[in-house]
């Protein structure tokens, strides 16, 4: 469970040789995140979704206001371990995240250093492994692994370590269709099957359509909350936050504007192809006028 | 003018026991005016590659050609090389190196010699058509955000004026209204100022948008080249070498499955609205 108070952080920032500027990047979130959730962050760049992701791990902490994860209070330091057990962070760049040069020491590795008793490590790597589908390459190079392959390998490692919650910070952004795919129906299969909290932060769209809440950030405010086929029946206000809408929900739009009549709500490409089964059987729900 | 590079191979490490070939047997010319798109699944060997168009990458065997000049030759000028073929590095981290904004902008321009007023315009143009606000400018880039970070990297090549942009993945963390701007910025180049463009992209809708050259990259070789419409046909060999076609493709097949008369080599939205709205008449209530 993740919930916040008004929770407010300023960066510290030279503006010139001898001034100092603060500015204000997270402003009075107030944050209310169940235990199992999916949640999706998006929202220009520079409106603060990496900042709020490192106050989830406790990497900063907020300069005012409270942010409570599993009920710690992130300021408390006696709290900063427990809470950094619990949230397991994804990044970028696949290749930084790797540390070890055989794959399942390196999801090994921070259980290591969490201090994990040894039987107990190599029982909870071979699960995670599984989890993430890459038991095969257990024995193998990272470096021969493609990107997605990687950002498996990392989502293992995290998983090792039982979190309650994985923040995934642009982790598909330097990934290939199927890699990216790969990353997607991992996270989606341990939220639905494990019931560990996602909170995915991307730019592209079309990841956010399977989460149960998205996340709009404005300037380090959340404008928008709200399940996804509400976040994108408003494709003007989308805009206006330097958004866009999932492919299919721009077609379908373009299509109501032309005069077609799509009642069934559409998100992915599939809603969109069954929009007009349903019609070819005669149910009917791509209509061409109304104009009359 | 072009770029030409012909049977070209590159090892990693050669000689050692980590030794790895990067690309092999590579032949591609890029012709003046082009805009190609390359695209590839991680590891394919895109970066390795572009990294040979200006000179940053040295082939182990095979030459690269500037209008026809092996541009390893003796007494070639990398220096007047690159401040035609200006490259965006894939992470802008190992761009970004001076104190401020601004700084890190003029970098190029200063060195390839341009007078400070010139230097200066440049650099300050350059970041306006990044979309960087001017109260950044004197920021360290380090305090950047990621998409930030990634639009300076950009306004520093820019600010050279090169012949030749070669961008490696250069919407990565960019918000979807940055990325639009930013492409429409190197169409415009592309169109206007005749800047032939080589863009390296996971996004096949980008590539299927803009390119008028598709280069499919698999395991450090060619795998095939052509048009996004010929290229994107092939989406089945496509999906074996970890790509893809745009969602687009995808949704007119299933419309043809369905009965519905389309045409399906449409790779766009756009395209695909205007031929829905053509070929899809349902009465009128
Ligand atoms: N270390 C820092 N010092 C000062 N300012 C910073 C620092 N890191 C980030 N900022 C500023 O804080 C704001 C929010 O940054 P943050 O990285 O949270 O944005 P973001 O939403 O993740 O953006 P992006 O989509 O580009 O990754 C930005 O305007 C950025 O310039
Ligand atoms: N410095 C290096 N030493 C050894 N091998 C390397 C090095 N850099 C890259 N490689 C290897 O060369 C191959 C091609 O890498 P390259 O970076 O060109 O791929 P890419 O197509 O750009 O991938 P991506 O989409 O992930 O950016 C990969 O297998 C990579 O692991
Ligand atoms: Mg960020
Ligand atoms: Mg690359």
């Amino acid at each position: 469970m993740i919930k916040s108070e008004n929770l407010v952080y300023e960066y510290k920032r030279n503006i010139s040789d001898n001034k100092e500027d603060r500015i204000r990047v997270l402003d009075g979130l107030n944050i209310d995140i169940e235990d199992g959730q999916f949640i999706s962050i998006v929202g220009h760049n520079g409106s603060g979704k990496s900042t709020l992701a490192r106050h989830l791990n406790a990497l900063l902490m907020p300069t005012g206001g409270t942010l409570w994860v599993n009920g710690m209070d992130t300021s408390d330091e006696n709290n900063t371990l427990s809470i950094r057990q619990n949230t397991g962070m994804v990044f970028q760049n696949p290749d930084n995240q790797i540390v070890a040069s055989v794959v399942e020491e390196d999801v090994a590795f921070a259980l290591e250093n969490i201090g994990v008793p040894t039987d107990d490590i190599w029982r909870r790597v071979e699960k995670s492994l599984a989890t993430v589908g890459m038991i095969k390459y257990r024995e193998d190079a990272p470096n021969h692994l493609s990107g997605g392959q990687k950002q498996r390998i990392a989502i293992a490692g995290i998983l090792a370590m039982k979190p309650r919650c994985i923040v995934l910070d642009e982790s598909t952004a330097m990934l290939d269709p199927g890699g990216r795919k790969e990353v997607i129906d991992a996270v989606r299969e341990l939220n639905s099957k494990e019931h560990i909290n996602i909170i995915l932060i991307t730019h592209y769209m079309e990841e956010t359509i399977y989460s149960d809440r998205i996340f709009v950030m404005n300037r380090g405010r959340i404008v928008m909350d709200g399940p996804p086929e509400h976040i994108f029946s408003d494709i003007s206000m989308l805009k206006k936050y330097n958004l866009e809408a999932p492919q299919a929900v721009y077609i379908a739009d373009r299509l109501r504007k032309e005069g077609f009549v799509i009642n069934k709500p559409v998100l992915s490409m599939d809603d969109l192809v069954s929009v007009f089964a349903d019609y070819k059987i005669g149910v009917g729900n791509v209509d061409r006028g109304k104009k009359s | 003018m072009s770029i030409e590079v012909r049977n070209l191979n590159y090892i990693y490490n050669e000689g050692t026991v980590f030794e790895k070939q990067g690309l092999r047997n590579i032949n591609l010319t890029i012709e003046d005016g082009e805009f190609i798109g390359i695209i590839g699944h991680t590891g394919s060997g895109k970066s390795t590659l572009i990294q040979h168009f200006n000179g940053l990458n040295k082939p182990s065997s095979g030459t690269v050609l500037y209008n026809g000049d092996d541009i390893y030759k003796k007494g070639f000028s990398k220096k007047q090389l690159r401040s035609k073929v200006g490259l965006v590095f894939q992470y802008p981290e190992y761009q970004l190196f001076e104190t401020t904004v601004l700084n890190d902008v003029k970098f190029g321009p200063k060195n390839i010699g341009l007078s400070e007023e010139d230097i200066d315009n440049n650099a300050r143009d350059a970041l306006e058509m990044a979309g960087i606000p001017k109260e950044m400018y004197n920021v360290s880039p380090l305090e950047l955000s990621g998409g930030e970070k990634r639009r300076v990297a950009i306004a520093g090549v820019l600010a050279m004026k090169p012949k030749f942009l070669i961008l490696d993945e250069p919407t990565a963390g960019l918000d979807p209204g940055g990325k639009n701007e930013i492409l429409s910025l190197i169409d415009n180049l592309h169109k206007k100022d005749g800047v032939t463009i080589v863009l390296v992209s996971h996004s096949m809708e980008d590539v299927a948008k803009y390119a008028t050259r598709l280069v499919v990259m698999n395991d450090g070789e060619i795998f095939i080249s052509g048009t996004p419409g010929e290229v994107f046909k092939k989406y089945r060999e496509l999906e074996k070498i970890g790509l893809s076609a745009p969602q687009t493709v995808y949704f007119l097949k299933e419309l043809k499955n369905l009965g519905y008369d389309v045409n399906t080599d449409i790779i766009t939205p756009d395209e695909a609205v205007r031929e829905i709205v053509k070929k899809i008449h349902v009465k009128r209530i």
